[in-house]
């Protein structure tokens, strides 16, 4: 009775398995994702949100795979040396794909060639905040302080060299002017020592400094975004306040190793920008403050190489290096 | 609402089942993970990062506190049997609480260091209950050239933290501090002593430098000195737990001074419980009548720092839940945790979320209880694993260590950086240099550069910025009057010893 029971189930299985196999030549089995930074950080929470969409919707199974350390350079230069067939992928962003090859003297990838881009998947502004007692009332005002005395507004970034510091390094270029600026390990402690008043302002990105511009302990002066962010519709960006054409964003894609297969390149970007389209991920990706993107992956290349140039222009005018 | 409403909101969330359930879960995989050495905290809680997405959010952050205070209870167990620390912050206890168990006084140690962890846990919890915020606002106000004097306090308090030479220990605060050197500078770019290696642009693990120097070393220097029977059935009886009226007697002050002690480094953020610890240890040393017993089994020297952990473990919650600041990582995972709930933390929390956080804050007084009734029976069972040969046990504490330190960064690298610095702890125990020292100046030389230099930058380049700040002063005062105090101390015995 019960081996029969085993037997009828065995068969069942059996006459499905190949049903399966046909429907779906890709993936063969489970994706391996590969985020280049720690647990709990935003890159984590943006590939965890969209993995998980992912798998709802197509039934792909992903096993997340966290690899810091290096400003993300170490995971990515594991994601380029994995086997391009598809079964691993990872999320680069700003730092690691646009950033870092210029800033480090040396990189263990190449990141226009290595990498087979898929899709942007989200971005963020850098918001310049100050502390609720601050004296500065608005952005102009900071600046204009600035100029009066060069180098004496301090500024806390969350590192020398991230998207926060050179975006600064970008502006005090265009606008002429001059910030001291004081980096520090990681945005938790740059945050914290400006909600202190240690520091005249913070620039970080949006989601590290959200939480704490709604309690009211900080002040958003602008973004760094073209257009003004849903999360702070109140707070003007750069651009609008007569720096034309400013724009800094940090933005997250998912790419793959060099050398993907075309159909592969074309599956999972479909399944992405089908992904993006759910109500309850932009919503979620937006509470962050974070802007969902999408689009195709020729788009993303040309991004990926206009970002590359223009960083690398940043880094060069602000002379920070990592030898 | 008023605050005994507050209390009993709180304790109805805290009892109700599922979170009770969660908490079990919490505190469980923390002994657990608290006694496998090498295993870290933050490990674990990135581990269990995930799962929480599906949870409620207050189980979730009950579930992942309970891992964070529960690793402290169950860390010590491994330093005080094997003289292998299960986590950085209970290294220290290795000093004292190893010779305990030489003695045959292992369960002693380990009821102690229980009820230790408990009486700091419950100092700490109930200084998050009643003064989160206005000590959260205290803390706001340090800034870099505060950091920078209490960095300096706590090494000039931590010198003579080791027994034998001065000078000794003095080399070891410096390799330290040259350990903690390497790494990107964080001002310029730099790469200090990485020598083209990416991983250590990142600087050393603290995680691998203690499992190395304590544990590893330990490992190898036991091979060939092998014990037959290290236990006898005795040591397992009820009997052997009671600590003796001498040991009760001398174990309130160091608890008390130890849970201050930890209370305050917990809730200042970017310090926490491996410096608590190490400093309760050495203030407990400096201010016994005879420090010449510590390192032998001074039970002093357990009860103050795993009280200091503990109470650091509970008051770290003050920053992160009072004002939204992580004060470490693993911090920022639990704020993690709540934004993707979309939980704004931040100071408005308590009034916005007040279930969530006074059912937070109740869910630690549950965790701790039931910790305490967890490990004391679990006493008997950790005393058996010495009856285990050691051909059996060393192999698989050292494939723990490996587990455990892979685990942090996900990272084969920092698994040879544990060999090579237990290399170089069987190199040091061979010439009697010190290694707790060597922990101490790397955890503190990075912290004061970092924030000299940023003091410094601040203020222009002027050193006034260290005696103009009232904090500041008070603190570098202190430093001085310590050491004037020893100065005058160690001329005076040393008159005495000439005179005798």
């Amino acid at each position: 009775m019960k081996n029969n029971a085993l037997k009828s189930i065995a068969c069942a299985a059996l006459l499905i398995l190949p049903a399966v196999g046909m429907a779906q030549s890709y993936p063969k089995g489970s994706i391996d994702f590969i985020v280049p930074f720690s647990a709990g950080g935003g890159t984590d929470f943006a590939s965890r949100v969209l993995t998980e969409k992912l798998s709802e919707q197509q039934g792909w199974n992903f096993v997340i795979e966290n690899r810091g350390g290096a400003g993300g350079n170490i995971g990515l230069s594991q994601l380029a040396r994995a086997k391009n067939d598809g079964q691993v992928m990872g999320m680069g962003q700003t730092s690691n794909m646009a950033i870092n090859p210029t800033l480090y003297a040396s990189i263990p990838y190449d990141s226009l060639n290595d990498f087979t881009p898929i899709a942007l998947i989200s971005s963020q502004p850098m918001v310049l905040a100050v502390n609720q007692n601050s004296a500065y009332e608005d952005f102009e005002s900071l600046v204009a302080a600035a100029r009066e005395n060069p180098g004496k507004v301090s500024m806390s970034t969350p590192g020398s060299g991230t998207v926060s510091h050179l975006s600064m390094e970008v502006f005090s270029d265009q606008a002429d002017v001059e910030f001291m600026h004081v980096p520090y390990p990681g945005a938790a402690q740059a945050v914290t020592d400006a909600i202190g008043g240690h520091v005249d302002f913070v620039t970080a990105s949006l989601p590290s400094l959200l939480s704490h511009i709604r309690s009211g302990s900080l002040k958003a002066l602008a973004v760094t975004s073209a257009e003004r962010n849903a999360a702070l519709p109140d707070v003007p960006s750069i651009a609008e306040l007569g720096y034309e054409g400013f724009e800094a964003s940090d933005w997250k894609a998912v790419v793959g190793p060099a050398g993907l297969p075309d159909d592969v390149v074309a599956t999972f970007n479909a399944a992405i920008n089908q992904a993006l389209q759910d109500e309850r991920l932009i919503e979620t990706i937006e509470s962050e403050g974070s802007t969902v993107e999408g689009g195709s992956a020729d788009e993303l290349e040309a991004y990926l190489q206009a970002e590359y140039e223009r960083w690398a222009e940043a880094v060069s005018t602000s002379g920070a290096t990592v030898e | 609402m008023d605050f005994f409403g507050n209390l009993s909101l709180g304790l109805h969330t805290a009892l109700s089942l599922s979170n009770l359930f969660y908490c079990f879960v919490g505190v469980f995989l923390g002994t657990l993970l608290g006694v496998i050495p090498g295993v870290g905290v933050l490990a674990a809680i990135s581990m269990l990062f995930p799962i929480t997405f599906h949870m409620e959010v207050t189980s979730a952050l009950i579930m992942l506190a309970g891992i964070w205070y529960g690793t402290s209870y169950g860390g010590s167990t491994a330093s005080i049997l094997l003289n292998v620390p299960g986590t950085p912050a209970n290294a220290v206890v290795c000093l004292d609480g190893y010779p305990m168990a030489q003695k045959g006084r292992g369960a002693v140690a380990l009821f102690m260091t229980t009820v230790a962890s408990f009486v700091g846990g419950s100092i700490g919890i109930v200084i998050l209950t009643l003064f989160a915020p206005v000590i959260a606002q205290y803390a706001l106000s340090m800034g870099p050239a505060e950091y920078f004097s209490l960095m300096l306090l706590g090494l000039i308090a931590a010198t003579g933290i080791a027994d034998g030479s001065a000078v000794k220990g003095f080399v070891m605060v410096m390799l330290g501090i040259f350990l903690g050197s390497i790494g990107t500078d964080v001002y310029t770019g730099t790469q200090r002593f990485a020598f083209g290696i990416p991983e250590l642009g990142d600087g050393i693990s603290l995680v691998a430098l203690a499992m190395g120097v304590f544990g590893v070393a330990e490992l190898i220097i036991s091979v060939g000195s092998v014990k037959a029977n290290r236990f006898k059935s005795s040591d397992l009886t009820l009997r052997a737990m009671k600590p003796t009226r001498d040991d009760m007697r001398r174990s309130w002050l160091p608890m008390l001074r130890g849970s201050s002690i930890g209370s305050f480094f917990g809730a200042l953020p970017g310090t926490g419980p491996s410096l608590a610890a190490f400093i309760a240890y050495a203030v407990e040393k400096r201010s016994s009548k005879d420090p010449s017993r510590f390192g032998k089994g001074a039970i002093e020297g357990i009860m103050a720092p795993e009280s200091a952990n503990n109470a650091a473990d509970q008051t770290s919650f003050i920053p992160t839940l009072a004002l939204g600041i992580p004060g470490s990582p693993t911090m920022a995972l639990m704020l993690g945790a709540l934004i993707i709930h979309g939980v704004t933390p931040g100071p408005a929390l308590m009034t916005e979320e007040p279930s969530l956080f006074w059912g937070l804050v109740m869910s630690f007084w549950i965790g701790n209880i039931m910790l305490v009734i967890l490990n004391v029976p679990l006493i008997g069972v950790w005393v058996r694993l010495l009856a285990v040969p050691y051909h059996l046990l060393f192999p698989v504490v050292l494939m723990f260590i490996c587990l455990g330190t892979y685990s942090v960064n996900n990272s084969a690298f920092d698994v040879l950086l544990v060999m090579i610095f237990g290399a170089l702890g069987v190199l040091m125990r061979k010439l009697a240099f010190p290694a707790a020292p060597l922990i101490l100046g790397f955890v503190l030389g990075p912290m004061m550069e970092d924030n000299f230099r940023r003091a410094m930058l601040l203020s222009s380049g002027d050193f006034a910025t260290f005696i103009n700040r009232p904090i500041s002063a008070t603190i570098l005062s202190i430093a001085a009057f310590i050491m004037l105090w020893s100065f005058f101390s160690t001329l005076k015995a040393r008159r005495a010893l000439t005179q005798g």
